[in-house]
C-alpha cells in the first residue's frame, strides 16, 4: 500500500512540477500567430497533400493570408469551405476548372502477355527497374498499384490490374502521377463535362503493338483523318487529344468509335 | 577531472551514440541533409540531452531510490524528456522560425529519439556520479551532432555523384552511415570507456 501511494504520489508530484514549468515557459514563450491564420488553417482539410505546392496546410494558410496567394490553390477543399475561404479572405473567386488524374494505359490483366517472370520486390517503382517488370510493353501499366497506395483520398483502385480512378473522389492533387515510374498517369484539366483521352502511353511502332497488346493505340491516324478539326494529333507512333476542343461530344464521338482498338476513352 | 574527461570522450568519440550504439538512427538519417538544420538540431538535442542527464540523475537518486520506485524510471525519464523537448521547441520556434520549419517534424520527435532515453538508462546502469552524468549527457549531446554534421556534410557533397538509382535516397545514406560507423570504430582502442 505505502509503494502504491509513494509512485502514485510522485508520479502526480512530477507530472504537475513540470506542467507548471511548460505552463509558465508557454506564457512567457508564446508565438502570436495572426488568428486569420487558425481561422484559414482550420478551414483547409489538414492531409498535407502538397497539392498547392505549400509544405502544409498550415503553411499555406500562412501565404494564404500574408502573400496574398490564391485559396483556390487548394484543390481539395470542399465547396461549402472554399465559398468561406474566399470571404473571409476577400479574395476573388477564380472560375478554375477541376483537375483530373487520366490513366493512359487500357490493358487488363488479359491483355499485357509477360515476356518473364517477375518475383521481385512487388512495386511499380521496383518492377520497373527489373527489365521492364517482364512485360512485354515497355510503357503499359505494371499493376503493382503504387498510385493506389500514394492516393491520399483512397480515390483510385485496382480493378482487373488497372488502376481505375473514382472521379467523385478525385480532386486532382497529382500524387499518383508522381508515383507512376512510368508516366502513364497524366494530369489533366478538365474544361468540358466529358474528357476523352486515349487510353495508351506506348510509342512503340505499329506492328508491335498489333503484337503485344488487343488495345493500345497504333497510331493509324484515323482518328487525326477523319475531321478537319484536328481533335486528335498523331505523333511518335502516339496519337495525342487537343484538350481545348472537346467542348461538343457529338464531334468526337464518332471519331472515337471508329478507332480500331477502341483506345480512345470518354470520361463524364 | 581525467574521470569527467574520459566520460565526455568516450560518450562523444570512442563510444558514439549514433555510429557505434545505433541509437537515434531516425533524425540521423532525416535531418541529415543540410548543415544548417543538422547543427540545429544537434544543439537542441545536446541541449535535452544535458539537461534529461542532470535531471534525471536528480530525480533518480532523490526520489525513486529512496522510495524503493526504481521500476518506474522509464516512466519517469520520459516524461523528463518530453518536457524538455516541449520547452526546447517553444524556445526554438520563439527564436528562430526558420530552423523550427526546417526541423518540423523532427523537433517534436526528439522525445521518441531513443538516443536520449538511452543515455539516462546508461547513466543508471553505469552508476555515474551526478558531475560525471552531467558531462556524459553533454558528450553524447555533441557526439550525436559531430555524426549529424559529418553525416549533413558528405550528403551535401553526395549531390554531385552518381548514385545509381537503385540506392538513390535513404539507401546510399545508410550505407554511408554503416562506412562512418567503421570509421568510428577506429576510436575504439583509445580508450575503454
Amino acid at each position: 500500500m505505502g509503494l502504491f501511494l509513494a509512485s502514485l504520489l510522485s508520479m502526480a508530484g512530477l507530472a504537475v512540477f513540470f506542467a507548471a514549468v511548460l505552463a509558465v515557459a508557454d506564457k512567457k514563450l508564446r508565438v502570436e500567430e495572426d488568428p486569420m491564420i487558425t481561422r484559414v488553417n482550420s478551414l483547409l482539410p489538414g492531409v498535407n497533400c502538397g497539392a498547392c505546392g505549400a509544405l502544409s496546410c498550415h503553411d499555406f494558410a500562412e501565404r494564404v493570408i500574408k502573400e496574398g496567394e490564391d485559396p483556390g490553390k487548394c484543390r481539395v477543399i470542399g465547396e461549402e469551405a472554399r465559398e468561406e475561404l474566399y470571404r473571409l479572405t476577400g479574395a476573388e473567386e477564380a472560375d478554375e476548372a477541376p483537375v483530373v488524374a487520366l490513366v493512359n494505359c487500357a490493358a487488363e490483366r488479359e491483355h499485357k502477355p509477360a515476356s518473364a517472370d517477375y518475383n521481385g520486390i512487388q512495386t511499380c517503382s521496383a518492377a520497373n527497374l527489373v527489365f521492364g517488370a517482364g512485360m512485354e510493353c515497355q510503357y503499359g501499366c505494371m499493376g503493382f498499384g503504387d498510385c493506389v497506395k500514394v492516393c491520399p483520398f483512397d480515390a483510385i483502385h485496382m480493378e482487373k490490374g488497372l488502376p481505375r480512378v473514382d472521379y467523385d473522389k478525385c480532386t486532382g492533387c497529382g500524387k499518383c502521377a508522381e508515383a507512376c515510374p512510368r508516366g502513364i498517369i497524366a494530369m489533366q484539366k478538365a474544361e468540358y463535362d466529358q474528357l476523352f483521352h486515349v487510353a495508351c502511353s506506348s510509342k512503340d511502332p505499329l506492328l508491335r503493338v498489333r503484337k503485344i497488346c488487343p488495345v493500345g493505340c497504333i497510331a493509324c491516324g484515323v482518328c487525326e483523318k477523319l475531321s478537319e478539326e484536328k481533335y486528335f494529333t498523331v505523333k511518335d507512333n502516339l496519337s495525342y487529344p487537343d484538350y481545348s476542343k472537346q467542348g461538343d461530344p457529338e464531334k468526337i464521338r464518332p471519331l472515337a468509335a471508329k478507332c480500331p482498338t477502341k483506345v480512345i476513352k470518354e470520361i463524364q | 577531472m581525467k574521470e569527467l574527461i574520459l566520460v565526455f570522450i568516450a560518450a562523444s568519440i570512442t563510444n558514439n551514440f549514433v555510429l557505434t550504439y545505433f541509437l537515434g538512427i531516425c533524425p540521423f538519417i532525416g535531418v541529415s541533409g543540410k548543415i544548417d538544420s543538422s547543427i540545429g538540431l544537434g544543439i537542441a538535442t545536446t541541449f535535452v540531452m544535458t539537461m534529461a542527464a542532470t535531471v534525471t540523475w536528480l530525480i533518480y537518486y532523490y526520489i525513486l531510490v529512496p522510495f524503493n520506485l526504481v521500476f518506474l524510471q522509464y516512466v519517469t525519464f520520459i516524461i523528463v524528456i518530453a518536457s524538455f523537448v516541449q520547452f526546447v521547441e517553444m524556445v526554438i520556434r520563439k527564436v528562430s522560425p526558420p530552423l523550427y520549419k526546417a526541423l518540423g517534424i523532427f523537433l517534436p520527435l526528439i522525445t521518441t529519439n531513443c538516443a536520449i532515453l538511452g543515455l539516462t538508462l546508461f547513466m543508471v546502469l553505469r552508476n555515474y556520479s551526478f558531475l560525471e552524468a552531467v558531462v556524459f549527457g553533454l558528450g553524447a549531446g555533441v557526439g550525436f551532432t559531430l555524426a549529424l554534421v559529418i553525416m549533413a556534410g558528405i550528403r551535401e557533397d553526395l549531390v554531385f555523384a552518381e548514385v545509381p538509382e537503385p540506392l538513390q535516397g535513404a539507401g546510399i545514406t545508410l550505407i554511408i552511415a554503416g562506412m562512418l560507423a567503421m570509421a568510428f570504430m577506429g576510436f575504439g582502442g583509445i580508450i575503454s570507456g
